[in-house]
């Protein structure tokens, strides 16, 4: 993987708030008057188990669901009302969305000119996540892994100040959860927002600063890694005995 | 069980993929199975059961796997999680593989709440998600009480409940039997494995306990990132 | 609205489909061609050198309007299907814009294909007349009466497809519905009500594509009234894509 190179100025730092945000199916409730903020300049692990709540909330954050109740923004101000959505947050959703017949590189050049990108950044992202080589292949023929790092392209595309990451490193080898785990961390360190959900709390543990843990729509605990695990426990401990107690 | 594998080989096109990698996986312990992707993790196992064929054999207590006499119930393995019929039960599904492998139907029963399946039993396995196909994979190796676990990422898609589930039941499985998980988890690798082996273009590169890489790097992942460090090959597959 | 526009073509030509719809178009035309070349004369068939033959041959470009009517429908239904919805909606969180931009650029899609198909048309016919040693005798004005309406019909066929296909989401729904719209619907009705069946589409497209503006229906009435179909549609299909979930 290609190093990101020495990183630029410090952006805007955006703070990410979720204010008691409830979405509702039917008779199902997903999440339930949930309320947590990220700020800027830091790495935040989201977890939970199954179902609990984490897809939709990313969801709801960036307009694809509309909320039952409560609010979802960025500063205040919800995705689609951002002056440059697609260049102030950057996601990494559950599935890999690819049309099959396209190739990655395509994929990117359809995003760049909606979102007003210049399309000399298409190769640059394909350089970052190295996918050069793969990039006028049809995705359709893609594996796992650089399903993965073509969909970290895409949210890399518009050099974003807030980054949303739905179990980035899926698929990826240890050489690609190093490099994910570095740039998420020049990202924070450049003043970047960065939310990450993942199933592994061993990776979490090594890349957040804090964690949001959920369960049945619900917060659980919010705060630094560290205060959380201040009793020698793990935060796969902690994690279990919170949700263990939840369920 | 012990299973020996002697100069096991692989070539596919003008690549050598598995290139003369001979290593033993002994019954009490963990052992972990670790390579960038396209070293050849996935193409040993295969040719290990015998399903894929290439140079040098694998032995299952001194006997391959096609002499074994019941191979499931001597050896259970976990390669694909989704390698089932979408429409079939979880339970049909494993009443079929029971059938096959002479294993007595309560045992489905067991296995089914073994991993955690029993109140999704009678839905077809098509719409199960990941973790879920994982959990009837895992059962379905466990069916005949093999003696023998292979399991090719058998954590994917399994939330923290699942991944701290599976971790005390291979644990649990190791104590007489011999354990083989091929993972990229490093981080979750080394709560688990006892003894690790780490391939890099076919070749192996480390075969040591754990304890003896984490002393020497650190962490299990700094020992791997050393090793593969020159071995890892990004062509325009990649991971 | 000008880089959605952009973005939206963009899709439209990285994929194969595109491609595929096209050769479908310039052999479903060729062959139609060389089949009325074929039995010219015959029977009570005009002969080669009559006008109304040629104007027919000519005519054989008007196929185009089905093909684009698919074409369309797989447009946003194909996002549903594959998930590109979510990253298109995160470039252009506006959901009415994304929907007019694709709307046009469909349109334009058919439009082009249109020509592609009055094009191998005219020079099938010409290939056909020169090899036969035939002049040409249809009137020149009718002749371009005939290609104006091939494209018109196509056009509006690819808008009457992508408002359908908006609506349905489901892209086997909505290639089953356009089929039914355009081939079974006026079968059904024609029998019984024929004076229904002259408003329904396919009528109506062969009386744009025939490009006789003193038909019954002329050709410019039939066309307003297809494209008043179709945004309407389209604008059901706004509705329908501003108020769906994209998981």
């Amino acid at each position: 993987m290609r190093d990101p190179g020495v990183p630029g100025q410090p952006g805007r730092m955006t703070t990410v708030t979720v204010d008691r945000l409830t979405k509702r199916y039917g008779a199902t409730t997903a999440v339930d008057d949930l309320s947590f903020t990220v700020p800027a300049g830091s790495v935040t692990g989201f977890i939970g188990p199954n179902g609990a709540g984490k897809s939709t909330t990313l969801r709801a954050l960036l307009g694809l669901t509309r909320p039952t109740a409560g609010r979802a923004t960025f500063d205040g101000v919800p995705y689609a009302a951002l002056a440059d959505p697609a260049r102030t947050v950057g996601a990494v959703l559950e599935h890999d969305p690819f049309h099959p017949g396209r190739s990655g590189r395509d994929h990117l050049r359809v995003l760049a000119t909606a979102a007003g990108i210049a399309p000399g950044r298409v190769d640059e992202v394909l350089g970052l996540v190295d996918l050069a080589d793969a990039a006028r292949r049809r995705a359709g023929g893609y594996s796992l892994g650089m399903r993965r790092r073509l969909g970290l392209a895409a949210a890399l595309l518009g050099d974003p100040e807030v980054l949303l990451l739905d179990e980035p490193a899926n698929g990826l080898d240890p050489w690609g959860m190093r490099w994910l785990r570095d740039l998420l961390r020049r990202h924070a360190d450049r003043g970047a927002t960065v939310l990450v959900s993942s199933h592994v709390l061993a990776e979490v543990a090594l890349i957040a600063d804090r964690v949001v843990v959920v369960d049945h729509g619900r917060l659980l605990a919010a705060g630094p890694v560290g205060e959380l695990t201040a009793r020698g426990q793990t935060l796969e401990d902690v994690f279990l005995r919170l949700t263990g107690e939840a369920r | 069980m012990r299973i020996q594998a002697q100069g096991l080989t692989k070539r596919f096109g003008g690549r050598t993929v598995v290139d003369d990698l001979s290593f033993t996986v002994e019954p009490g312990r963990v052992t972990g199975f670790l390579g960038p992707n396209g070293a050849g993790k996935s193409t040993t196992l295969q040719l290990m059961l015998g399903l894929v064929l290439g140079g040098g054999r694998t032995l299952f207590d001194g006997r391959p796997y096609r002499e074994l006499a019941d191979p499931p119930r001597e050896v259970g393995a976990v390669l694909d999680a989704r390698a089932f019929h979408p429409r079939r039960s979880a339970r049909d599904h494993l009443r079929m593989l029971a059938a096959g492998a002479g294993v007595p139907d309560r045992r489905v029963g067991e296995v089914l709440d073994r991993v955690g399946l029993g109140a999704v039993a009678d839905r077809p396995a098509g719409g199960f998600s990941l973790g879920m196909a994982q959990r009837l994979g895992l059962a379905a190796a466990l069916l005949g009480d093999p003696r023998a676990l292979l399991l090719d990422e058998p954590a994917n898609g399994l939330d923290p409940h699942g991944v701290a589930w599976l971790r005390e039941l291979l644990r649990a499985a190791a104590r007489d039997r011999a354990v083989l998980v091929s993972s990229h988890l490093l981080a979750e690798m080394q709560l688990l494995a006892d003894h690790v082996l780490v391939i890099g273009r076919g070749r192996l590169l480390a075969d040591a306990p754990l304890r003896e890489l984490t002393a020497r790097s650190g962490s299990l992942e700094a020992a791997y990132l050393e090793l593969t460090g020159g071995e890892v090959e990004y062509a325009a597959g990649g991971p | 609205m000008g880089r959605t526009l952009r973005a939206e073509l963009l899709k439209l030509r990285t994929t194969r489909t595109g491609r595929a719809f096209l050769l479908a178009a310039v052999a479903l035309v060729a062959a139609g061609v060389a089949q009325g070349a074929a039995v010219a004369g015959r029977g009570s068939v005009p002969p080669l050198h009559a006008p109304e033959l040629q104007a027919a041959l000519l005519g054989a470009g008007r196929v185009a309007g089905l093909l684009a009517a698919f074409l369309g429908s797989i447009a946003m239904s194909g996002e549903y299907r594959h998930g590109t919805i979510a990253p298109t909606l995160l470039a252009t969180p506006r959901r009415g814009r994304v929907v007019a931009a694709a709307a046009l650029a469909n349109l334009l899609a058919g439009a082009a294909l249109g020509l592609a198909a009055a094009l191998t048309a005219a020079l099938g016919t010409a290939a056909v007349l020169a090899a036969t040693g035939t002049d040409l005798t249809v009137a020149a004005a009718d002749a371009a009466a005939g290609a104006a309406g091939a494209v018109a019909w196509a056009a509006l066929a690819a808008l009457l497809g992508f408002g359908v296909g908006a609506v349905a989401r489901n892209q086997p729904l909505a290639v089953a519905l356009v089929a039914v719209l355009l081939l079974a619907l006026d079968q059904v009705l024609a029998a019984g009500l024929p004076e229904l069946a002259r408003w329904l589409p396919r009528q109506l497209g062969a009386a744009v594509a025939a490009g006789r503006l003193d038909g019954d229906p002329g050709a410019l009435l039939a066309g307003a009234v297809l494209a008043v179909y179709g945004l309407a549609l389209t604008a059901a299909g706004w509705l329908a894509v501003r108020a769906s979930e994209v998981r």
